[in-house]
């Protein structure tokens, strides 16, 4: 008796271990890392159709088609565009056939027209067989058109969903957003793993703004601090990045150049690489080009009875990279670096200088972030000036103090 | 009742209780009020925090063998020490629910989309009661294990935003007023109370007078803890998205990427270390309402009391609509708090004074 009811409870125990293994086969969450659609970049354009030129006609059009759906609400405002890469499981090829690999698409760009960026989220279901997931999305491209009408709007969704990441790269494209995702890079698998990787050249020219995810925009926009955004041009395999789109609130309202943009940098403190190139001081036509170690630049408000100025100090030292002058340069010379250090202070001011004269006239709207400075700062004076801070950011003068030190001078005398 | 702990275990009972799930959003609410100024609003409010360890420790040195509960009848008389204990009931089943609940929505928001909201309270409580019925030198030797886990979390937390700090964002210093510093820095009372589970677990303590040193370190370290998240959240986002984000410190893992991709969604390792964070504080709050309860119907019926508060847990998690109603519930919390801080703790230490006077008269 007793060996048998050790058998049974045995049994029973056997039999729950067996029973528990059904809970063991894993959350509610699950899904397969192969049937996910992984969504690298989204293009955001204008609901319109767009031309494009060799297509035939009829096939144009029954490719549009598609892009369309009916809303709950509103009516199409703007064109999203998604790219998920063709992972290569899904395209054995079969056998034979040269070997040598055919350029095929590397990745899916999916296009429909929709006004609420979640609804076409959810139309994407309706082409897509692997349901798409944007934890892994890197860019965000948003064309000319759509950012002049604002911004916020879109960028929404992409703030408030659990999925998407604060690190999230954000760009402006003058011409067609979804162009930008189109392109096939040459070394890179897809467009948008491509473009994310372009602002990290900001360590070797500030001509590319690099700190420019989701989560500055969104900091700017609830700050109430007008910021930019870098702009692409893109070719049918290649994309560039450089320049600035400027933003009020969240609509664009123009466009800065890649110079000015390096002295916008400065002034922002956010070089952290890059160049200056200045006259060699010997000899007429001859330049002469320095590389920055390290700039700091600090911007102090000082009002004076009813006028604000903004001291701006430049501490920054730098490499001589390049001299012209090969034949007779002596550049290990004392006087010779002094000379240089100052054109170097000459030049760095009078940029800084014309720079904001040029947006204060230009645009009047503060990309400088001279509000903040004023904020903290001065925070009693910014209170009274808060209201108006666009007129008085307009007029306000700025004084620059650069001090410029040369460390290095290469390999030749 | 055993005496099974040594000084040394107080201090996880004082991290774990004052560290819970409300780290997640508290950074929003001091921010809401003191604007760059909430590192302050921290500082001041570890005045709150010293003066709750030090109350607790006192009451108790003053009152050997009985736990808080008991002490608030000694003091306060039978009837309104009755009364207080079922107030304390309440905002302690109140406070396991609401924090159960709002757990679960993390978890939920960030983690495991479509597990059930009942299924994800029920993971957090089983192990909890379970835990509980083992006795104090279990729990003891649970907290014991996790709170490595957790300091070392967010020390990680700390090192890897550093990238993205940017100092000027404390800026302009003091400026904008002492009150606003102070009603921030209010918020911090709920978690603070959490501190009197020493109340609770002294009775147990073989050597009551070397706790002091312990219960001053833990508070210290529970004050780190807050200042640094609140300070983190100020310098990586500033204030003005701070306010805007309702959980800043998931954000603020969610914002974490290196150069490398070495770290891609942090934000699922750190709500693995929330969990044990959460789960914790549910013990240590769990401990202090059987004890209480005990205490109010002078009984010693274990196993009625402690799985007895399962389904009323349970009813509280799942009462509010949504996460709006939750966080006004929770806010509600806070005011039963401080009055238990400010008003009753302080009655309870002037009554003892009073009736050492009358002994020695």
């Amino acid at each position: 008796m007793i060996f048998r009811k050790r058998v049974y409870t045995k049994i029973i125990f056997i039999s729950l271990c067996l029973l528990m293994l059904l809970l063991q086969t894993g959350c509610w969450d699950y899904r397969e890392t192969e049937d996910r659609g992984y969504v690298l970049g989204i293009a955001i354009d204008v609901a319109e159709p767009l031309p494009r030129g060799s297509d035939d006609l009829e096939e144009y059009f029954s490719e549009r088609e598609i892009e369309k759906m009916p809303l709950q609400k509103g009516s199409p405002k703007y064109a999203y565009t998604i790219q998920i890469p063709i992972i290569p499981q899904a395209r054995i090829k079969p056998e034979g056939g040269g070997g040598g690999a055919v350029d095929e698409d590397r990745a899916w760009d999916i296009t429909i027209t929709g006004n609420s960026f979640f609804e076409v989220n959810r139309e994407f279901a309706t082409r897509l067989d692997y349901p798409a997931f944007y934890e892994h999305l890197q860019v965000v491209v948003i064309s000319e058109e759509v950012a002049r009408e604002g911004i916020t709007e879109i960028l929404d969704f992409l703030l408030r969903d659990h999925e998407i990441r604060r690190k999230t790269r954000v760009f402006i494209t003058p011409g067609e957003a979804k162009a930008v995702l189109d392109v096939i890079p040459r070394i890179e698998d897809y467009s948008s793993l491509y473009l994310v990787k372009l602002p990290r050249g900001a360590e070797k020219t500030s001509r590319i703004a690099h700190l420019t995810d989701l989560g500055v925009v969104s900091q700017n926009i609830h700050s109430k601090l007008p910021f930019t955004l870098p702009r692409v041009i893109s070719t049918k395999d290649e994309i560039k990045d450089a320049g600035v789109a400027i933003f009020k609130e969240d609509e664009m309202v123009g466009w800065l150049g890649e110079i000015d943009t390096i002295w916008a940098k400065w002034i922002r403190d956010l070089a952290i690489g890059g160049l200056v190139v200045v006259d060699s001081p010997n000899e007429e036509g001859k330049l002469l080009a320095v590389e920055i170690v390290k700039v700091n630049t600090k911007v102090r408000p000082l009002v004076v009875k009813d006028k604000i100025i903004m001291n701006i100090d430049v501490e920054g030292t730098f490499n001589i990279i390049e001299e012209m002058r090969t034949g007779e340069s002596n550049v290990f010379d004392e006087e010779y670096i002094e000379e240089v250090e100052e054109l170097i202070q000459e030049k760095i001011e009078r940029e800084i200088k014309d720079t904001v004269a040029f947006v204060q006239e230009e645009f009047g709207v503060d990309i400088f972030h001279f509000a903040l400075a004023m904020k903290r700062y001065a925070p009693r004076e910014w209170e009274k000036y808060e209201q108006e801070w666009d007129d008085v950011f307009s007029n306000l003068e700025v004084e620059v103090s650069v001090d410029a030190q040369i460390r290095l001078v290469g390999l030749m005398r | 009742m055993k005496k099974e702990l040594n000084g040394v275990d107080v201090l996880s009972f004082v991290i774990h209780g004052a560290i819970g799930v409300r780290l997640l959003t508290l950074p929003r609410d001091i921010i809401e009020h003191a604007n760059n100024n909430g590192w302050i609003s921290v500082l001041v409010s570890g005045l709150i925090a010293f003066y709750l360890g030090f109350a607790f420790y006192w009451l108790c040195i003053k009152h050997p063998g009985l736990n808080i509960s008991q002490i608030v009848e000694v003091t306060l008389g039978k009837l309104l020490g009755k009364i207080i204990m079922v107030g304390i009931f309440v905002y302690i089943i109140l406070s396991i629910g609401l924090s159960l609940r709002s757990t679960a929505m993390s978890i939920k928001v960030f983690l495991l989309d479509t597990t059930p909201l009942l299924v994800l309270i029920l993971i957090m409580i089983i192990p909890t009661v379970y835990a509980v019925s083992k006795g104090i030198k279990t729990m003891s030797i649970v907290l014991d294990i996790l709170l490595p886990i957790v300091l070392l979390a967010i020390a990680m937390l700390v090192g890897l935003s550093y990238k993205k700090i940017e100092f000027q964002n404390l800026r302009p210093v003091f400026y904008g007023g002492v009150t606003p510093v102070i009603r921030g820095s209010l918020n911090l009372v709920h978690p603070y109370l959490g501190i009197g589970i020493i109340g609770y677990i002294f009775p147990s303590i073989n050597n009551p007078k070397s706790t002091k040193k312990w219960i001053f370190i833990g508070t210290a370290i529970s004050l780190a803890i807050y200042f640094l998240m609140v300070i983190l959240t100020i310098l990586v986002f500033g204030p003005e998205e701070s306010k805007i984000l309702v959980w800043p410190t998931v954000s603020l893992s969610k914002a974490i990427q290196l150069e490398t991709e070495l770290f891609e969604r942090l934000e699922s390792l750190f709500m693995a270390v929330w969990i044990p964070v959460a789960f914790t504080t549910l013990l240590t709050f769990y401990y202090s309402s059987i004890l209480n309860l005990k205490a109010l119907f002078n009984t010693n019926k274990d196993h009625l009391i402690i799985y007895g508060q399962i389904p009323l847990i349970i009813i509280i998690a799942l009462f509010p609509g949504n996460i709006v109603e939750l966080y006004k519930y929770l806010n509600w919390v806070n005011i039963m708090a401080m009055f238990l801080t400010f008003i009753v703790i302080p009655s309870m230490i002037f009554m003892t004074l009073i009736r050492k006077r009358r002994m020695t008269q």
